[in-house]
């Protein structure tokens, strides 16, 4: 009995704690890697479509003549960079992810040189090439397969990054239930050692054992409500806050694309455009605290090994006591 | 029997450089990779052709088709990690990849027709083949629809002796704006009128002065390429769409005009890869049927463009895709994809093996041109490249006299730099 109690015990710790690693590794990838390169991608695609809008409403206005593209083209650029660098960082897509990266990142430079050659020949009084000019950019952006869609690529596999580790085993019920029953398995051997030892040495109660009993009933609680709490997070972290940061962004892109096309067709367009990262910043705050919520496990951490060696150690303290009184 | 504790450890330390020597030699022997511009239909072609070398050789190909190959190659050298082999667009990165010391020999790898286009110097100075041609398109073709032409001008411009001259007179009678032209490439925009003027400086001035002029030893200011650039201002001028639209009509839909009703031009300059976007207008023409091709007057001179592979890391397994891709076998898997538009150097590959009387034709053309040279700007230095791209659509924008003496100016002063 003394064996079996101290093996379900050490099972129970080693599911528990896979349980406790793999989760919290799920939740941190998510957090770490998924997440931010995704918010970088969808960001990326946002600017690069206000930079389009904005190089038209330069040209469109006549400020081109004095100020090229303009400043908030110029800005635009910068945040393409920056979130693109911020993917970089996170390393997602491995090899191949790195290929197209470098690639998107070509194509910037690309697409930037293109609306500069616009610039220069639009101030040269070259009108009409400096047109064209900025046409080849905007195709270069919107084309099936152009700079837009790639970047658009990166943010699917990311997103789908963020699906599979939200899909990921360590952080469903399923995980949960299996702990519990581990823990069940254990409370039912220790009552049954209570209930046999009770009888067969006529004593009411072990009080190490049912201490034992009540510490597993415990930690089990709140291992449960814990990755229970942690799953919650997760799930609004992933199925409602991300998602209502893409429909942020997807309006500002919109805005953007629509505006640009209105330009581009010599049709009027509203001076301010899509791009509004203060707007962008305040979607991400949900999204940042659900994670928070996901991470934090509340010092189960330490919790967990130390409980789990105190149900065993007084199991094993139960047994032992009864059957030195018996040697006796 | 027990095994005893040095056995054990015997048989792990064994078991250990097994799997590094096993690790090890699949990097040189047993996998190359291939970083390509190709995606698509040409990807798949590429890959037939790669799937052969596969299972003949044992060796695993890895490719990594991307569209800004030139740029995931230099940063890869940046970062010291290069793919085994790569292919490029052009000369010009072929011989500056080779000064640089990234490229190694061919050897003996680089033969047939234009043997002499991969040949570049080292970092020592040496000139040996650096790369091999793994498919050429032929550029010096004007495509045409038979039925919108008037009676007899077909066969009049096949005629063997037809000059420029002749040909500009017989196309400006059919039409207002009897040219199809569109400049725009994406982010290349401009090189369908640099082949216009290769075009017309090769076959008006001859070889020698188009050698000179692509080697940077002929002004652009001189006689010879003011001309070529002049008659090219006429194309301009006789183009469909005004020079508004020729700047914002792409390359591969400026010829689907001819295929209109009524047309909206009658002649398209373009190289053997173009029937593929013809096969996108309305009614899906057809080779032969619905468009032919002559040659641009001047017979038994040639340009021609190309895919270039070079070898950036020395492995036996890189040489050995080297040497079959240049082979008749594995020329003979792309050049026999129906649309493919691909040509092959090879010369044991004959024009009656190519899919079609139109591609037959034009491997004719090649394999009996008495000079064959690669497009200018693709072998020009890429500061050169970019400028005449610029200038064209510059003049295209503006062809008159003035504008062009201030381009060919400007591109005198880039060609002493570059």
């Amino acid at each position: 009995m003394l064996a079996i109690s101290v093996g379900i015990a050490l099972l129970f710790w080693i599911v528990a704690t896979s349980v406790l690693v793999g989760g919290q590794s799920a939740v941190e990838s998510a957090r770490e890697k998924g997440v931010p390169a995704y918010i970088g991608a969808r960001t990326a695609h946002a600017a690069l479509s206000d930079a389009d809008r904005a190089a038209w409403q330069s040209f469109r206005s006549g400020a081109a003549q004095l100020t090229g593209p303009g400043q908030r083209f110029r800005d635009d650029i910068t945040t393409a960079g920056d979130s693109l660098s911020r993917i970089a960082e996170v390393d997602v897509g491995g090899e191949t992810g790195r290929d197209l990266l470098r690639s998107v990142n070509a194509q910037v430079v690309t697409y930037q040189g293109l609306v500069e050659q616009a610039d220069a020949t639009y101030r040269k009084g070259l009108e009409e090439l400096g047109y064209a000019y900025l046409t080849y950019a905007s195709r270069m952006l919107h084309a099936d397969g152009g700079l837009l869609d790639r970047i658009d690529e990166i943010a699917e596999r990311d997103r789908r990054a963020v699906d599979e580790r939200h899909g990921s085993f360590w952080v469903t019920d399923a995980a949960v239930a299996a702990v519990c029953l581990l823990a069940a398995a254990l409370l039912a051997v220790l009552g049954y050692v209570q209930v046999a030892m009770a009888r067969r040495f006529r004593r009411v109660l072990n009080l190490p054992l049912l201490a034992a009993s009540v510490l597993l009933l415990g930690l089990t609680a709140w291992f449960a409500a814990t990755f229970l709490r942690v799953g919650d997070s997760f799930a609004a972290a992933s199925e409602r806050a991300l998602p209502a940061f893409d429909r942020t962004i997807q309006a500002q892109i919109a805005a953007a694309d629509a505006g640009a096309r209105a330009l581009r067709e010599d049709r009027p367009a509203a001076a301010e455009g899509g791009l509004d990262l203060a707007a962008a910043e305040r979607a991400q705050r949900p999204l940042t605290a659900r994670f928070g919520g996901a991470t934090d496990t509340g010092g189960l951490v330490a919790g967990l090994p130390a409980g789990t060696a105190a149900v065993a150690g007084l199991a094993a303290l139960g047994i032992w006591l009864r059957l030195r009184e018996y040697r006796r | 029997m027990r095994p005893s504790p040095a056995r054990a450890l015997c048989a792990l330390v064994l078991l250990c450089a097994a799997a590094l020597t096993a690790c090890g030699g699949s990097g040189g022997d047993r996998t190359v990779t291939v970083l390509g511009s190709w995606t698509g239909a040409e990807h798949e072609a590429f890959g037939a052709m790669l799937a052969e070398f596969e299972r003949e050789t044992g060796i695993d190909v890895k490719y990594t088709g991307t569209r800004d190959a030139r740029a995931v190659l230099a940063s890869e050298l940046h970062d010291g990690h290069p793919p085994d082999t790569a292919v490029l667009a052009n000369p010009g990165d072929l011989r500056a990849y080779a000064a640089d010391g990234h490229l190694h020999p061919v050897g003996s790898a680089s033969q047939g027709i234009a043997a002499g286009l991969t040949t570049a110097a080292g970092p020592d100075g040496g000139r040996r083949p650096y790369g091999i041609v793994l498919k050429a398109s032929v550029k010096s073709l004007i495509w045409y629809a038979p039925d919108t032409l008037p009676g007899g001008l077909a066969e009049r411009l096949r005629d063997p002796s037809l000059t420029w001259d002749d040909l500009a007179a017989a196309v400006s009678g059919t039409a207002d704006a009897p040219w199809c032209l569109g400049l725009e490439d994406t982010s290349q925009s401009g090189w369908p009128g640099t082949d216009w003027i290769e075009d017309l400086l090769l076959h008006l001035s001859g070889p020698e002065v188009y050698d000179d002029w692509v080697a940077g030893r002929l002004a652009w200011t001189s006689p010879e390429v003011r001309r070529a650039w002049e008659e090219f201002g006429t194309v301009v001028r006789d183009a469909h769409g005004g020079n508004g639209g020729i700047l914002l009509t792409g390359y591969g839909e400026a010829g689907h005009g001819m295929f209109a009703d009524p047309p909206g031009c009658r002649f398209d300059h373009a190289g053997s890869f173009i029937p593929a976007f013809y096969a996108q207008a309305a009614g899906r023409p057809e080779p032969g049927r619905d468009f032919d091709f002559v040659p641009f007057p001047g017979r038994g001179t040639v340009e021609i463009g190309g895919d270039l592979l070079g070898m950036f890391r020395d492995t036996p397994a890189a040489r050995r895709l080297v040497a079959y891709l240049t082979s008749e076998e594995a020329q003979r898997t792309w050049i026999e994809r129906a649309g493919s538009g691909a040509y092959s150097l090879n010369r044991d590959i004959p024009p009656g093996d190519y899919p079609g009387d139109v591609p037959r034709r034009i491997a004719g053309l090649l394999a009996g041109a008495e000079t064959v040279r690669f497009d200018a700007s693709d072998s020009m230095p890429s500061v050169m490249a970019a400028a005449f791209n610029h200038a064209v659509l510059e003049y295209a924008a503006e062809p008159g006299d003035e504008r062009l003496d201030a381009i060919l100016t400007a591109l005198d002063k880039v060609r002493r730099t570059a």
